[in-house]
């Protein structure tokens, strides 16, 4: 839930870079070896290994027997990890293969050999005395210290800065590098200011921050471009290759590239690399730079125990594990770090200083406050869960309770939420799928490989943060549809049937609820697009807490079918015989001789005797397998909860009885028609949906007129048709059978949001 | 509890990487390999198998690795070095194995390993390494290749006999586990802790239980033994073998096994794998695939394991070897008060040779007296007689 959307990572770096990228990145064997280690998921690094050294391509069977079927979301979430980073390519339908160049340097980095000098070129030239991993850890502290008092003094210490400018605050650039990545704006010639971005990294790890520093300034060498010589690539190799030096070592400077050797004043600067004064043939890399791609808990764990025992080292050991919290919002800081202290001071009311230790206390104003600046509360927890004192752990460990004491932590939320009552998230809308299986086979993916968002199974929409992945599994994927229908109707071929998967419509604007959808031309336009051309840049804000306003039914669904009038009349009939052709291609030869089209004006006999063949034939469908399941299942589901009421129920069903024989809509061209025949509408989403359409006796009628009418190849047909129809609904009195155009569209066009279709639709009619 | 109380939410951890150490046991009995060499050598294997530790190295910065040699007559630390390197080298400047120490050309530099650290990496020994190699493996590989030379210098050709000590270097590495795992353990249990004070009291394969049982919402260090068998289980070392078996057990620490040998079968590790839940996999057909097999079947440690089936064992030999004779039986005698298992009748008064229980055999080895089978009245079923009539178990066969 927390939104980091300002504070860079060091994932969405990599995943925003294209496979070109990546490709050279891979190139050098230190870099393969640090993504490898630092990015990938636990079970990602197995599956990389186990194909490693495998002569031939992985079958994607082998590995779903492989892994064990509980897992199956661990499964596809490594592997969607592996794809975005471009480590895992398919090798053929079934089956996939490391990329080339990770394979190669990966196997380079194990096997030790080549000619690569992609983990440091060691220097011969003697050590100064002087430098040792004391002083190194002393100077990479000193300087990262700098940079951060220099974020956070910029808080509230605004008569220190003078003092700290003049003093050893960090370097001009650096300062620059702050200001440009908005971590802190100058308000004006004299006084800077902390940003949101700013407070999520002072609330980082160290690590984090690292990479987050790191990550500005590669931006802003991107930014840059050619005119500072610098390549932003080759910067992320270097810093992957810092990563696998060894502390305490110097390294040569000569044997690195112009460019690289330009970096290194930049990185001097920022503490991850030591330069002795009088000797500039070697470099020695500090703490920072080799735990570079270290796992976060290590940092904690491990080297907090080298850490402790080699003194004066990065005080990681002095400033972390320092904070008790406890139940009565009282929070005790084993500190004397005034970077920590100004860190807590953030969001505590401090009360009290001893020597080693700051008490205070956490309360609604504080929080408050902290959260007008821009911290989130997410932010608040997690530092004082990565910072909570060892006796906290302790204690946490022998009474089997969660570290931070729970009370607090929701306290913490609400203070924000009081605040603040949405959160935005940038992502794609899905929507107007095929038919149930496939939205909710899709938003299950979604779910798996974790970028679900939202999703709705009533409208048959869900919200994903990536559409990438999704993408390709549209692609491979080959189910059929939904509900099944007569097998007369239903016969569609298996290819367009995948075209048309592509079509769920990107939806670009959700937060303006009374928009109509049409508005958008763009995305009318790209909805017939085959699939590789889906615009990927399209966000949207959904405000996930306010789901209840965007359940109400009021969101306007978009009519599946783009209004083409002008050419109504002759994609009528190329509908028609696409419907009846069982294959699409050789459908011309097959229309004329079907002999259930009806060309002229027919008797009153004639169309009762076809209107109950085709009643009885609907009817039985609902014996067809699947169905049956779906009412049995609709009834399991009603037996536990009330049933809804009927009414709105059947108007959201309104627009997709329509849709079954899809011919109702006779505007929308021909192949893409023989594909949705079998399909059920988008909005059907749920089971419950399915049995009330399968049950419902005016839906059934209503769906043997538009088929009848979807038969009529004349326009006389269609009006006796028409008359028949009129003198059935009034016999019954149901209005909702009337022909359409003479219903009272007024009511179904409001409640089913399907204004501009509503119109279209009289209009067409009108036409016809 | 958490699940209960929907208290899940609550819990802020940082969700890193448990750190694992793998033991690698290799079995570097020379007349085993020898038998092995014309498809597999030692050199070869070795490669592979620093491969291997590179890339359960590679996994995280703070994965370990120790391995041992167990050799014919001792079992040898090959990294991390012990403090104090034997010095006594036996003389043995005609070794007809001399393609080990071909296999041993590319050790260049030795390194001062210090103690069980196995993060030597962080020592900043002045290392020979070249800039194409990670220095963390390139330590590792030269301390591994000096060792086993060493090793080989030591042996004395004329005394190899065809067993290996598997138990001595099983028990070895446990220990070493056990001292891992506990400056993994979180800081100082607390005295509040009934964990703690209980493991310490206990011998090495317990403390390690404990240290891991102590943590045990999420153990500090997942560790595992791979045994990289050539010989046949020694049954002189059966119970030596089987109570470090037990003591990994307890520990949860699993024992894999990958037999290479196809005249070899180590039956106790067979056992091994299947009481502490390892896998063992036999490649005996086609040994040159031990990369494949180690990347494979071996490289998941226990976070990976969770989602991942491993290789099971569709029968196990149970056998036991007797306390009497150290032979493999199939059906022996078990003593009723301590359990130990005899091959035959213990001489004399039937005695048990282990805690003097006095014994009786009751009417073992009478034979079974014929008694005749009494009739029963058939009872027909439409004139067709049960099945006893055949005096069969299994019925007459129908078509």
């Amino acid at each position: 839930m927390s939104v980091n959307t300002n504070s860079l990572q060091l994932s969405d770096y990599l995943e925003k870079l294209p496979g070109t990228t990546f490709k050279r990145l891979y190139q050098q064997p230190s870099t393969a070896f640090a993504i490898f280690r630092r990015m990938l998921p636990h079970l990602a690094k197995t599956i990389v290994m186990a194909m490693l050294y495998m002569p031939t391509p992985f079958l994607i069977s082998d590995l779903e027997i492989w892994v064990k079927p509980t897992s199956k979301r661990q499964k596809d979430q490594a592997l969607a990890t592996l794809r975005s980073l471009h480590i895992i390519q398919s090798a053929g339908p079934q089956s996939m293969t490391l990329t080339t160049n990770f394979r190669n340097s990966l196997r380079l980095a194990l096997e030790g050999g080549g000619d690569h000098h992609s983990f440091g070129v060691p220097s011969t030239l003697p050590v100064p005395s002087d430098v040792d991993l004391g002083f190194l850890d002393r100077y990479a502290r000193k300087k990262w210290d700098d940079i951060l008092h220099y974020v956070v003094n910029s808080v509230e210490y605004s008569d220190m800065r003078d003092r700290d400018t003049s003093g050893g605050g960090p370097k001009a650039s650096v300062k620059e590098l702050l200001i440009a990545g908005r971590l802190v704006e100058k308000r004006s010639v004299s006084t800077i200011s902390i940003t949101q971005a700013g407070f999520t990294f002072l609330l980082q790890e160290a690590n984090s921050q690292v990479w987050t520093l790191l990550l500005l300034w590669l931006e802003a060498a991107d930014a840059a471009g050619s005119r500072a010589g610098m390549d932003s690539v080759d910067m992320l190799s270097f810093l992957f290759l810092l990563a696998s030096l060894e502390l305490g070592r110097g390294y040569s400077t000569d044997a690195l590239t112009e460019p690289r050797r330009n970096m290194l004043p930049y990185l001097v600067d920022f503490g991850l690399i030591y330069i002795p004064p009088h000797d500039h043939q070697q470099y020695f890399p500090t703490r920072l730079a080799t735990t570079l791609t270290s796992s976060e808990s290590s940092l904690r764990s491990v080297s907090a125990g080298f850490l402790a025992a080699s003194e004066g080292g990065i005080s990681d050991a002095g400033d972390k594990n320092a904070i008790i919290l406890e139940t009565n919002f009282r929070v005790y800081a084993y500190t004397s770090s005034p970077l920590q202290i100004a860190v807590l001071a953030l969001f505590c009311e401090l009360k009290m200083r001893f020597r080693e230790l700051v008490s205070g206390k956490l309360s609604r104003q504080s929080i408050r406050k902290a959260v007008d600046m821009g911290i989130t509360s997410d932010q608040i927890i997690s530092y004082l869960a990565t910072h909570a004192h060892e006796q906290m752990h302790r204690l946490a460990a022998a009474q089997k309770k969660p570290l931070l004491p729970p009370v607090i932590v929701d306290q913490i939320r609400l203070w924000q939420l009081d605040t603040e009552r949405m959160s935005v998230c940038p992502g794609f809308l899905f929507k107007d799928f095929e038919s149930v299986r496939e939205y909710e086979d899709m938003a299950n993916f979604a779910g798996e490989i974790g970028v679900l968002k939202w999703r709705n199974d009533r409208k048959g929409m869900f919200f994903a943060s990536k559409v990438e992945q999704i993408k390709d599994f549209m692609k491979n994927r080959l189910t059929p549809t939904g509900i099944v229908l007569p097998k007369s109707e239903a016969t569609t071929t298996t290819t367009t049937q995948t075209s048309r998967t592509a079509i769920p419509t990107l939806y670009s604007h959700a937060n303006n609820e009374n928009i109509p959808p049409n508005g958008s031309k763009e995305s009318l336009k790209t909805k017939y697009k085959p699939f590789g051309s889906l615009p990927k840049s399209r966000t949207l804000n959904v405000f996930s807490n306010l789901t209840s306003s965007l359940s109400r039914g009021s969101l306007p669904s978009f009519s599946r079918t783009p209004s083409m009038s002008s050419t109504a009349g002759v994609s009528e009939r190329t509908d028609q015989r696409s419907r009846t052709a069982s294959v699409a291609s050789s459908r011309e030869a097959e229309v004329v001789v079907n002999p259930r089209q009806v060309t002229g004006a027919q008797s009153c006999e004639y169309w009762t005797g076809r209107f109950m063949a085709l009643q009885d034939r609907f009817h039985s469908e609902m014996l067809l397998p699947e169905n049956l399941t779906t009412l049995i299942t609709a009834h399991a589901v009603r037996s536990h909860i009330l049933p809804p009421p009927l009414a709105p129920l059947q108007a959201a069903a309104m627009p997709t009885s329509s849709s079954i024989p899809n011919l109702s809509y006779p505007k929308a061209r021909g192949h893409k028609h023989t594909s949705s025949i079998s399909s059920t509408s988008s909005n059907r989403a749920s089971r419950e949906l399915d049995a009330t359409l399968l049950m419902d006796e005016n839906n059934r009628a209503r769906r043997v007129f538009l088929h009848l009418e979807a038969l009529c190849v004349t326009n006389e047909a269609k009006k006796s048709l028409h008359t028949w129809q009129h003198s059935y609904a009034r016999r019954m009195g149901k209005e909702c059978l009337l022909p359409r155009g003479e219903a009272n569209k007024g009511w179904v066009g409001r409640l089913l949001g399907k204004n501009d279709h509503g119109g279209k639709r009289g209009h067409m009619v009108g036409v016809a | 509890m958490n699940r209960i109380d929907a208290s899940d939410h609550y819990e802020v951890t940082v969700t890193g990487q448990t750190p694992s150490l793998l033991t690698i046991i290799i079995d570097t009995n020379p007349r085993a390999w020898q038998a092995l060499g014309s498809t597999l050598s030692i050199s070869a294997a070795l490669a592979n198998i620093l491969v291997f530790v590179n890339a359960h190295l590679a996994f995280g910065n703070d994965n370990q690795v120790a391995i041992l040699a167990a050799h014919s007559h001792r079992a040898v630390w090959l990294y991390p070095k012990p403090p104090t390197t034997n010095g006594s080298s036996r003389n043995s400047s005609k070794n007809p194995l001399s393609k080990f120490k071909k296999a041993n050309g590319g050790g260049d530099g030795d390194v001062e390993m210090t103690g069980v650290n196995g993060n030597g990496s962080h020592k900043a020994a002045p290392l020979g390494t070249s800039a194409n190699k990670y220095p963390q493996f390139a330590a590792i590989e030269s301390s591994i290749l000096s060792s086993l030379q060493s090793l080989i210098a030591e042996t004395d050709v004329s005394d190899i006999p065809y067993t290996t000590l598997v138990a001595g270097a099983l028990t070895t590495a446990l220990s070493y586990i056990n001292k891992t795992a506990l400056s993994f353990a979180p800081a100082k249990p607390s005295s509040s802790d009934p964990n703690a004070n209980l493991g310490n009291k206990n011998n090495a394969g317990n403390g390690a239980a404990a240290a891991v049982a102590g943590s045990q919402q999420a153990p500090a260090l997942h560790a595992r033994i791979l045994v990289l068998s050539v010989s046949d289980s020694e049954p002189a070392q059966y119970i030596a073998t089987m109570n470090a078996v037990f003591a990994a057990s307890h520990a949860r620490i699993p024992i894999d096994t990958l037999s290479l040998s196809p005249h070899a079968s180590p039956t106790f590790l067979q056992q091994a794998a299947f009481i502490t839940g390892g896998s063992y996999v036999a490649a005996s057909l086609n040994p040159r695939g031990l990369l494949t097999y180690l990347m494979l079947g071996f490289l998941p440690d226990a976070e990976a394991r969770a989602h991942l089936l491993q290789a099971t064992q569709d029968r196990v030999d149970f056998r036991a070897a007797c306390f009497c004779h150290r032979d493999v039986v199939d059906t022996g005698f078990v003593c009723s008060v301590c359990l130990s298992i005899f091959c035959e009748v213990p001489p004399g008064d039937a005695g048990c040779l282990t805690c003097g229980t006095k014994l009786a055999l009751g009417n073992y080895g009478n034979k079974p007296a014929v008694l005749p089978r009494k009739k029963k009245k058939k009872k027909k079923v439409n004139g067709v007689s049960g099945r006893e009539e055949t005096g069969s178990a299994t019925g007459t066969p129908v078509p």
